[in-house]
């Protein structure tokens, strides 16, 4: 397969992902492969020697089956790791074929036949379980949506590519050795997954280290609780069975025309292999082609119709035909015709519906309605099929296709029953969902004509909050039934709705309502509305015309709100009379001018600078509007507004720093600029570092990663704003911050000993130990702060959550994580360092890190930490060092003091003065 | 209500605060940086140090002597030293739902709530602090209902 950027583009893959799409792919082509030859292969064997009505046996045999294999695969697959457990499935699938195959030869009794056939569902389920959850692992919430799509559209091709190679190879090798086509197409499986396997440690742990999945330790009881308390989940199980239900009587039907027709079982194989090859074919072109486009024009709800419908009238075109000829052809041909039309109909238009259907339930209930449908459902509706056909052969005692006819049509109005209670509930949901969370377009689609009505009806009667709510996800996607349903929203009686309402239609520039804003300009009494659909007209008007008499009016309200609109006005004539305005308002000499302007200023702070708010920043004209015209930096600012910004530093800190994080991206620049130039204190310094790191864009992280590779005091602060901006270790910086990593154990061990030298019970000493033990909860913090940008980040925040607990299990559970996450001889001593147990333990395990003279008497200690050695202290370890000097008489060199008393830090110069008087 | 001249050092308010049962899981460099708003109060006995339904906006911690908490002349508790009053409206401004009393001569330290909402958006560890303690409560008041309920 050739990476080509258009397939690419066509297929929504993202470069990176194609090898593991295409690898994906191969697995699956494979495994399905060796599915369909198993298939063809005891299908045709169980036909040959057994008449069809001792199908249903094997259905009834193969739920059970299904059940069990369903419930040992959830046990174990949490229980072993990744690439053992799908290694073994895989391994596991291949040699029960083999097995079947090596058994056929020494089992020639009746039970086998069954065991086989029925050991097909199995492999099916397996198969289905194990390529689902490879997939679900590899990529992460938002990769599934755009790529489980493609990749579930490769299962078609790869079991029609099977049932083709059956068909060929029948006639060659016979039915039986299908079944060895089969072990090695698995066998072939393998190299796949090992790749897959060893690659998606190295390339997908660290890009989404995470598994959104989680599992509850109580599945089947979970399961059960979501059966009986969600009204949908049931619903959706209850034709998602029917479905199944129906296809398989249907297929039943096929197979007693098709036993009658073929003789033998080469025969036999070959029409079922390629009746499978149609199948499959018929299926993607269906899915590919039809699916979207039905589900767009005619609305999910009556999408669901379609299958049942057709089923109900392809069943009577089967009852017509009977009735009117006794020819088994055309019975047989009718019979093929419907089995096909069903199961397209099911895999292309049904099942994904249903999905789709399923959306509005929260992501858990989603996953396990899933589960209820796939491990529950789908056996049940093979058992109840079984049970039933079994009945009707023992009451008619042959298989009688105008009993399933008339069956398929029961069960066909009970699916379309079961149908229009899930439309209904599927309304009430979401419309409930809507107006309650935050709820996508992307999620689902707006084309149905009852639901419209529904969500325009709660529009106009639903409380304020939930109308909001809607109008959130009316503003997630621009189309023109967004549109329409804005309109909607502008009769809402509360005033909030409306006002949220206009700053939307303003924000994404929707013309075609203008003319419904003018008029609740003329209706509404609310002046703030009325200033913002002032707004919203003027940044919508295509001409002057339009805009002029709010320009030009009275109320000056009304002229500020006319020049704000103007200004993200797209009409370059409107948008330049209103910046020649607007810079008439900032230069003039009357102060209410300047007012006016700066509020225009703070209202589009984010989506317009205009060049005059520089001067006005730096006050040279008018002082005390300065911090008036910080305020109105967004990120929006101009170079040089943020250049003026930070000419008040560094004595208007607080306002200053709380622009540059307004500013963002802007400022990032302008901070590295700063600091070189000016060299700021620790104060100021560490500050501006912490909004480079809560920025947190490419830049910002590249300033600090550039920063960490210098001697500074600022490590810790630049190591916190690191991880604060989520910076992943490039191979450059990953040195850098495993040597840091590497020092600060040192450094903790030193702490650690000092903390040895300190236990002691008297005042001095348990001041001080408890100041050195913040110390190291700080080292601990900046080494969490290393590791999460190194390694796997939640991994690591689930480490500092269990440290945080306080919970000698949750620590030891911490260490276990950073033994297994972060670099050998790190995680090594960081565990020793910060594990539950006695100072003594640890600094003896630790001598080979800390090999400097040990700490005797309290003095030596205080003296280390006001040299500042081996790091930066906080100020309340060194004030309680001061403190304790003079206030229990503990002699330490005065001259250590004496850099304190000019300290930036109101508690060390405070001390200090005391310790020195 | 007499003023102090005699000040402590902000170390020694640091453990203070620390000593509290409030603050006691609270990191001493995160109370230092609580300490200087802390504004040290003396009230004579019997003095009204606040009455009930007045809006709140500070908190008291007692350094010296005794404080009654009551409802007009019904006495709902002695609060001695290193005990804490009115700490919530460090949070929210709401009415007081008891009037407090000094029943001796009291050392008090204040801390307002406009310093302190400035100190957190400066310092988000504080209101950590804050909120880890608020949480502490909370779980406590949940499991006392869930024993009383049982």
């Amino acid at each position: 397969m050739r990476t080509n950027r258009f397939w690419l583009n066509v297929l929504n893959v993202h470069t990176s992902e194609w090898w593991i799409v295409k690898k994906l792919f191969w697995l699956q082509f494979f495994q399905g492969a060796g599915i369909s030859f198993f298939f063809t292969a005891e299908f045709a064997r169980f036909l040959e020697r057994f008449p069809v009505y001792e199908l249903p046996w094997v259905m009834v045999f193969s739920s059970v089956l299904l059940w069990l294999t369903g419930l040992i695969y959830s046990y174990y697959e949490h229980k072993l790791n990744f690439a053992r457990f799908n290694e073994g499935i895989i391994i596991f699938m291949a040699a029960s074929m083999l097995l079947v195959r090596v058994g056929s030869n020494f089992f020639t009794d009746d039970w086998f036949y069954y065991f086989s056939l029925a050991w097909f569902y199995v492999l099916y389920l397996l198969n289905n379980l194990e390529f689902w959850g490879i997939a679900s692992r590899l990529f992460d919430i938002r990769q599934s949506k755009r790529l489980f799509g493609v990749i579930s559209s490769g299962d078609i091709p790869a079991k029609f590519i099977g049932y083709t190679l059956a068909l060929i190879f029948v006639p060659y090798t016979g039915t039986l050795n299908l079944l060895l086509l089969g072990v090695i197409s698995m066998l072939v499986s393998i190299p796949f997954f090992r790749s897959i396997s060893k690659s998606e440690h190295r390339h997908f742990a660290h890009a989404h280290p995470k598994q959104r999945v989680h599992h509850s330790s109580n599945t089947i009881q979970t399961l059960m609780q979501s059966f009986v308390s969600s009204v949908m989940i049931r619903r959706i199980a209850l034709i998602s069975m029917l479905a199944s239900a129906c296809i398989i009587l249907v297929n039943y039907g096929l197979y007693a025309n098709v036993k009658d027709a073929y003789n033998n079982d080469v025969e036999l194989a070959k029409f079922i292999a390629m009746f499978m090859a149609g199948l499959r074919i018929i299926a993607l072109i269906t899915k590919t082609i039809f699916t979207s486009r039905l589900t767009e024009a005619i609305g999910v709800r009556s999408s669901l119709f379609i299958t049942p419908a057709i089923l109900i009238l392809l069943t009577l075109m089967n009852l017509f035909a009977n009735w009117m000829s006794s020819d088994e052809k055309q019975i047989f041909y009718l019979f093929g015709a419907t089995s096909i039309a069903i199961d397209v109909l099911r895999t292309s238009i049904n099942s994904p519906v249903l999905l789709t259907i399923m959306q509005p339930l929260p992501t858990h209930e989603r996953l396990r309605a899933h589960n209820i449908i796939k491990g529950i459902m789908d056996p049940f509706a093979t058992l109840f099929c079984g049970i039933l056909l079994l009945v009707f052969f023992k009451m008619q005692q042959e298989v009688n296709l105008i009993t399933i006819c008339y069956t398929l049509i029961m069960l066909a109005v009970l699916w379309i029953i079961g149908t229009k209670w899930v439309n209904k509930e599927y309304l009430n949901m979401l419309i409930s969902t809507i107006s309650s969370r935050f709820f996508s377009q992307e999620e689902f689609s707006l084309n149905d004509p009852e639901m419209l009505q529904k969500i325009k009806d709660k529009i106009t009667n639903g409380s304020d909050q939930e109308v909001l709510s809607i109008l959130n996800m009316v503003a997630s996607k621009q189309n023109p039934i967004s549109e329409e349903l804005l309109g909607y929203f502008l009769s809402h009686p509360s005033e909030a709705v409306k006002l949220e309402t206009v700053k939307l239609i303003g924000l994404k520039q929707i013309v075609p309502l203008q003319h419904q804003l003018e008029t609740l300009l003329q209706e509404t009494t609310n002046q703030t509305v009325k200033l913002e659909v002032v707004n919203a007209i003027c940044s919508l008007a295509e001409d002057q015309q339009t805009i002029s008499p709010y320009l030009h009016n009275q109320d000056g309200a009304v002229r500020k709100a006319a020049l704000t609109g103007m200004l993200t006005n797209k009409n370059k004539t409107i948008h330049s009379e209103a910046e020649k305005e607007l810079e008439r308002l900032l230069t003039s000499n009357e102060r209410m001018d300047i007012d006016s302007g700066l509020q225009i200023l703070y209202t589009t702070r984010n989506v317009y600078n205009h060049p005059a708010h520089a001067s006005l920043i730096r006050g040279k004209e008018v002082p005390e509007l300065a911090a008036v015209s910080i305020r109105a930096i967004g990120t929006a600012a101009t170079d040089e507004s943020l250049q003026a910004l930070l000419s008040h530093l560094p004595k208007h800190e607080k306002p200053v720093i709380a622009a540059l994080l307004r500013a963002g991206p802007k400022a990032v620049g302008h901070i590295e600029n700063y600091i070189d130039k000016h060299r700021p204190g620790f104060s100021l310094s560490e500050q501006l570092v912490t909004v480079l790191g809560k920025i947190g864009n490419s830049e910002s992280k590249l300033l600090l990663s550039k920063y960490l590779g210098q001697e500074s005091l600022l490590l810790p602060v630049i190591i916190k704003a690191l991880y604060r901006s989520k910076f992943k270790a490039t191979n450059e910086s990953r040195q850098i911050m495993e040597d840091l990593a590497r020092a600060y154990t040192r450094y903790g061990a030193e702490l650690l000993h000092m903390q040895l030298a300190l236990n002691q019970k008297h005042i001095p000493a348990e001041l001080l130990s408890n100041a050195i033990k913040i110390e190291l909860h700080e080292i601990r913090e900046l080494l969490l702060c290393l590791f999460g940008c190194m390694y796997d980040r939640d991994k690591i925040n689930k480490v500092r959550n269990s440290f945080l607990s306080n919970q000698k299990e949750s620590i030891a559970n911490a260490l276990e994580l950073i033994e297994v996450t972060v670099k050998k001889d790190i995680a090594r001593y960081f565990n020793i360092l910060f594990e539950d147990t006695g100072i003594q333990e640890r600094c003896n395990a630790l001598r080979q890190l800390y090999t400097e003279k040990e700490y005797k008497n309290i003095d030596q200690i205080m003296g280390r930490i006001l040299t500042e050695r081996p790091i930066r202290y906080q100020d309340w370890t060194k004030a309680c060092s001061l403190y304790i000097s003079r206030k229990y008489g503990i002699r330490v060199d005065h001259l250590l003091f004496r850099k304190y008393i000019d300290s930036e830090s109101q508690l060390l110069q405070e001390t200090a003065r005391y310790a020195l008087a | 209500m007499i003023t102090s001249t005699d000040r402590l050092l902000l170390i020694e308010k640091v453990l203070i605060l620390k000593a509290l049962s409030i603050f006691s899981e609270t990191p001493e460099n995160i109370l230092a940086d609580l300490a200087p708003l802390m504004q040290e109060e003396e009230f004579e006995k019997d003095t009204i140090i606040f009455e009930e339904g007045e809006i709140g906006d500070c908190m008291f911690i007692i350094h010296r002597g005794q404080v009654k908490i009551h409802k007009g002349i019904t006495t709902l508790a002695i609060l001695d030293e290193k005990e804490v009053f009115g700490e919530l409206s460090l949070l929210d401004a709401e009415t007081r739902s008891a009037s407090a009393t000094a029943y001796s001569d009291c050392t008090l330290f204040r801390i307002d709530q406009e310093p302190f909402y400035e100190l957190l958006d400066t310092r988000p560890e504080v209101a950590r602090g804050f909120i880890k303690i608020l949480c502490q409560r909370l779980r406590a008041q949940n499991e006392k209902s869930i024993l009383s309920n049982s």
